[in-house]
Parts: structure tokens; sequence; C-alpha cells
């Protein structure tokens, strides 16, 4: 097992598919961060040495995933809502934001756009 | 309630031009024969007459859940096989198979015959001993046809004759004359078989071999990968990076191939200190086994390598083969990115470009192996990579090859407004030492010893006759040996 920024991934995994489990991660991100570290594609979880390891925790702790992309998520709404723009609105009524028709089809709106949304 | 009709095909409409038949087929076709008509009279039938014998249970009044009837089957799942068992398997190289005829009179290509001229069309087995060299350094492939016979052996054509002659001249000059050949041609025209005839004659004169099996590895994004530290000199040019474990690959296979050798080559030049190895007794196969022990020695121990074979010192140094398998894909950018998220080019390897840099070397420069030898690069024909750079470069190589002058008018030039690799246009200054080799199909003769060899080894079971030769010649795009070789195989009854 590797432990990857609180995580503990098994060895076997490959690391493109164990950095892309993270909240605020996919394919373009995690393209750039491997890159950055020179991980080949196919490289698993447990071909890192410590000091890659190490290199690829911090620079993730450097970045604002899961539960800190989540709360700015959160507070950017709070923002929409408290300035009482329309957007804000929108969100608080639980209504799309984006002016698409309101007649028919608008269940991932009522389901998503909250203002406390989790 | 079932149709009294077929909906799908509507068999019961029968259109005929002779009015006497229709009243007929009207009579019979009520009863539609074949089973598959979504309504059928006939199961009609025949669950009334269940009915009637009571052999169906009594409906319940109620609907009751089905799933309480049937049963939970345990299903039983096939272990998957050990880890690494599918790969082994799809890499398996088969050389024999007992279920084909032997071929009495087959000789054993040597280095006797190795340039005979009289064996031209003809097959020569492969014994023991190079068998298993050829096997450590790769140079089978699966997509070829060596399962099909019961030992393995080659057709020599005339371009092999030509190429054991370039060897037996290197053998024989003083000098250090190194032949550099660029192999193209069709798909299936026996490029990859040709460099194993190579990597075969250089094993028999006891050169050094060198194989890269597949190019496309190198530039596939799916080997390890680090920016080479570059001295304070070269901190304009652009950033090199090395690949430890393909590095450590080549000197496993180099190591395993040419083991016997290496054992008798002493140090010319200053030990690499940073290496641990033993002073004074370490002989060059120390240190390539160092390099495929261990991907973090491997790129040390290469230099240190390269540097022992291709600088002349005190102990000679035996002829070295190069052999490259579908380089184009070298021609052109990399899967690889760089730590700011650029793309990688395929030169920007070390190897790659050390392994360019020998071919196309530029005019002037130093010869690049010490005791000469010969680089035996292939384009592929099946996995070709869209580089037109690349195309044409080999354009000019052809219009050389043709006679034409750089500097006459209908010399091929990158088109204008096109942006080309200018990694590519770099290798064209390097064109003259290069032989283009363009395989195409075999001719009458050898493709008669090759289909003969198909007939005497039981898999083409009718007898070759001109006519049928021809057939087969004509069937396979003029004698392409890939081809020919399908069709030798196919069963004919």
């Amino acid at each position: 097992m590797v432990f990857i920024l609180g995580v503990n991934f098994p060895e076997h995994r490959f690391i493109w598919r164990s950095l892309e489990t993270f909240f605020g991660i996919g394919p373009s991100t995690r393209q750039r961060i491997m890159a950055r570290f020179h991980l080949h594609n196919t490289m698993k979880v447990g071909d890192l040495n410590q000091t890659q390891i190490l290199d690829l925790t911090a620079h993730l702790d450097s970045m604002k995933l899961e539960n800190h992309l989540r709360r700015q998520i959160q507070q950017d709404i709070q923002r929409l809502r408290d300035t009482g723009t329309y957007r804000g609105r929108r969100h608080a009524m639980n209504l799309p934001v984006r002016g698409q028709n309101t007649r028919s089809q608008i269940k991932n709106a009522r389901k998503l756009n909250r203002a406390e949304r989790f | 309630m079932s149709l009294s009709i077929c909906a799908d095909c509507l068999s019961r409409l029968r259109i005929s031009h002779n009015p006497r038949s229709s009243l007929a087929i009207a009579a019979v076709s009520l009863t539609p024969v074949s089973s598959f008509h979504s309504a059928s009279v006939m199961a009609k039938n025949n669950s009334l007459v269940k009915s009637k014998k009571g052999n169906r249970a009594p409906e319940s009044k109620y609907r009751s859940s089905q799933s309480a009837k049937m049963k939970k089957k345990t299903r039983d799942r096939p272990k998957p096989p050990p880890i690494g068992e599918r790969r082994a398997q799809r890499h398996r190289i088969v050389l024999s198979n007992t279920n084909a005829l032997e071929v009495p009179s087959l000789e054993n290509w040597s280095k006797e015959n190795m340039t005979a001229e009289e064996n031209t069309g003809r097959m020569l087995g492969l014994d023991g001993a190079l068998l298993d060299k050829l096997r450590d350094c790769k140079a089978f492939k699966t997509t070829q046809n060596w399962s099909l016979f019961r030992r393995p052996a080659t057709l020599i054509r005339s371009e092999t004759i030509q190429l054991g002659q370039e060897i037996e001249q290197v053998n024989h000059s003083q000098g250090k004359k190194t032949v550099r050949h660029l192999v193209t041609g069709d798909k299936a025209s026996g490029k990859s078989i040709l460099g194993l005839q190579g990597m075969t004659m250089a094993f028999m004169n006891d050169w050094l071999v060198f194989n890269i099996p597949e190019a496309q590895e190198f530039v596939n994004n799916t080997s390890s990968y680090a920016p080479l530290k570059q001295k304070d000199d070269q901190a304009q040019s652009e950033q090199l990076y090395i690949q430890p474990h393909l590095t450590q690959a080549l000197l496993t296979r180099a190591l395993h191939a040419n083991e016997s050798l290496l054992k008798t080559l002493k140090f010319n030049h200053e030990f690499p200190k940073h290496l641990p190895l033993k002073q004074g007794t370490a002989t060059l196969k120390d240190l390539v086994q160092l390099g495929a022990s261990d991907h973090t020695f491997a790129w040390p121990a290469w230099q240190a390598l390269w540097r022992e074979l291709s600088e002349p010192g005190a102990n000679s140094r035996p002829r070295v083969l190069i052999a490259v398998d579908s380089v184009d894909h070298w021609m052109g950018p990399s899967k690889y990115r760089s730590a700011d998220f650029k793309i990688i080019h395929a030169h920007q390897f070390t190897l790659v470009r050390q392994f360019l840099g020998l071919l196309f070397a530029k005019a002037g420069s130093s010869p690049p192996l010490a005791n000469g030898g010969m680089l035996l690069y292939s384009t592929t024909g099946s996995n070709t990579p869209a580089f037109p750079s690349f195309g044409l470069l080999l354009n000019q190589m052809r219009a050389r090859a043709q006679g034409l002058d750089p500097s006459a008018p209908g010399f091929p030039l990158p088109a204008p407004f096109s942006k080309p690799d200018t990694h590519v246009l770099e290798l064209m200054s390097g064109l003259g030492d290069v032989n283009l080799v363009e395989l195409k199909g075999l001719s009458v003769e050898e493709s008669k010893g090759y289909m003969e060899y198909f007939v005497r080894s039981g898999l083409l079971q009718r007898p070759l006759t001109e006519i049928s030769l021809a057939e087969f010649r004509a069937l396979a795009g003029g004698g392409v040996v890939g081809e020919l070789a399908k069709l030798g195989r196919r069963v004919t009854v």
C-alpha cells in the first residue's frame, strides 16, 4: 500500500487512476501532474520511489482538492447569493442558472443548484 | 393472440404469376414451416394439444413471483491465470512444431555457406547455439511463422547474399569500415527477417550485436524517463532525456546474446569510477551485467560501454552490428511530455539520438565504431506512423540512389509553406553514406524455393507447378514473401 495525500492505494494500481480518484483532478490535470514528475503512462503506484511519493504528495498538497475545492465552490455560490446577483438568486431557488428553459427538464438543476450544496 | 401471418416476413403472402398453382400454394401456406416465425400456427396447435392432455401445471389464481421457484445457481468463476502468464503467452516464441514434416535435405546455414550464391532461393536451417543467441537478442517476432515448421529455417534471398558479402568485406577490411543500411518495403516484405538474417550472420562472424526489436517502445510513453543533467556549456541546447529501463533492457539483450564475446574484452579506457566494478579484473561483461541488473546504473554503464566500443585503444574491439526495427517511430514527436507539459521529440531521447546519429552521420565526423561494423535499421510497414518529413527523407534517399543531384530541379524538397520537422530535416545532411535497401517481392526462383518448403513440410498439400506458382505469386502481390507464406499455410480442401 502506498500513502498519497492521506489515501492508501494498492501497489498494482495505475498512477493515473489513483490520481483521478481525487475530487478536482481529471484527465487533463492528471496528465500535467504526471509530466511534471516525469511519470510515464503505464506506471503503477508501486513503482514510485520514496522521493517521488513525497514530491507528488507535496504537489497535491499545494493544490486545492477534495474538501477545500468543495468549500470554495460553496463559497462562490454563497457570494453570488449574498451580492444579490441573478445567478445567486437562481441558485437559492434551485433553478437553472444559465438561462435554460424551465418548462420540463430541470431535474438536475433542482438537485444541484442549491445554496447549501453538498 | 397470435397473428395468423408472420409479422416479420409476411409468409402467407405469396406472389405468383401462375394462376393455377396459386390456389395450391394458398392451401399449403397456412402452416408455415420454419420455426422462427413469430406467429407459428404449428406452435399454437402444440399448446392446444398440451393443454388437452393436462401436462401443464394448473394455473394459480394469483400471480406469484418467479424468483422464489428459481434456484440460485452458484457461478463458478474460472480462476484467472497467475500474473504475467498471459503476457508470457502473448510474447511466447515457438520455434518448432512436431506436427510438421521434417524436411530431410535441409542444410544448416553456417559461416562457410554464408554468401554462397547458389543458395539463393533455398531454405537453410538455423542450428542450436545460434538460435539461443537470436532468441536472447529478441530477433524473432510473434508475427513470423516459425511455429509452423519442424525446425527454424530461413529463405536466402538475393538481398541476404548481398548483406553477407558486405559483412565479409567489413571483416576483411583493415580500416574502420561501417556499412549503413536503411531497409524499407511494403508490409510483410521481409524487413524484420532481413534484420534477423543480418544478426545471424553477425553472430556467425563473432560480431557484437545490439538489437532494438521495437523502436516504438522508446516513444509511446510506456517506460520510465528522466531529464539528463546538462553541463553548463550545453545549457543553451535542448533538454535531453534518458530512459533507464529501456537502456537496461538493451543491455540485458546484449549481455545474453554476446556473453562469451564480452567476457574476453578488457577495458581500454579510464575505468568508470562511479560504477561499482572490481578494478583491474573487470571485463566489459561485468560492465554490461551491472547495467542489466540495475536500471539506475544502466545509462552510465551504456555510456562507458559505448566509449569502449567507439574509441580505439590498446585492446582490439570486435565488429559491431546494430539492428533497429520500425525506425519510423523515431521520426516525430513522442507521446512523452516534459515537466512544463511540452511534447518531447523522439530525438530528445539520448539513445534514439545516439542511434540515429550513427546512421545519419554527418560527413567528416569521426567513424562511429572502433573497428567498423554494420548498422541495419528497418522501417515498419504495418504500424507506420504518419510522419511526412520522414517520407520526404526516404524520397530524397531514393532520388540519390537514382543518381539525382541534390541541387537538381527534380530533387524532392519540403513543400513550400509546410512545416517540416526540423529534427528530421537535420538528418538530411547525413544521407550521403546511407544505403537504402528497398525490399520488393521475391523473384520467381526464390518464391519457388519458398513454396516448395511449404510443400515438403506438409503444409501445402498440392503439387507445386509453374501455373500454381504463378497463381500464388499473383495473389501475393508479385511475390511479397509474407503474403506467400499466408497462402502456403492456407488449408485447401
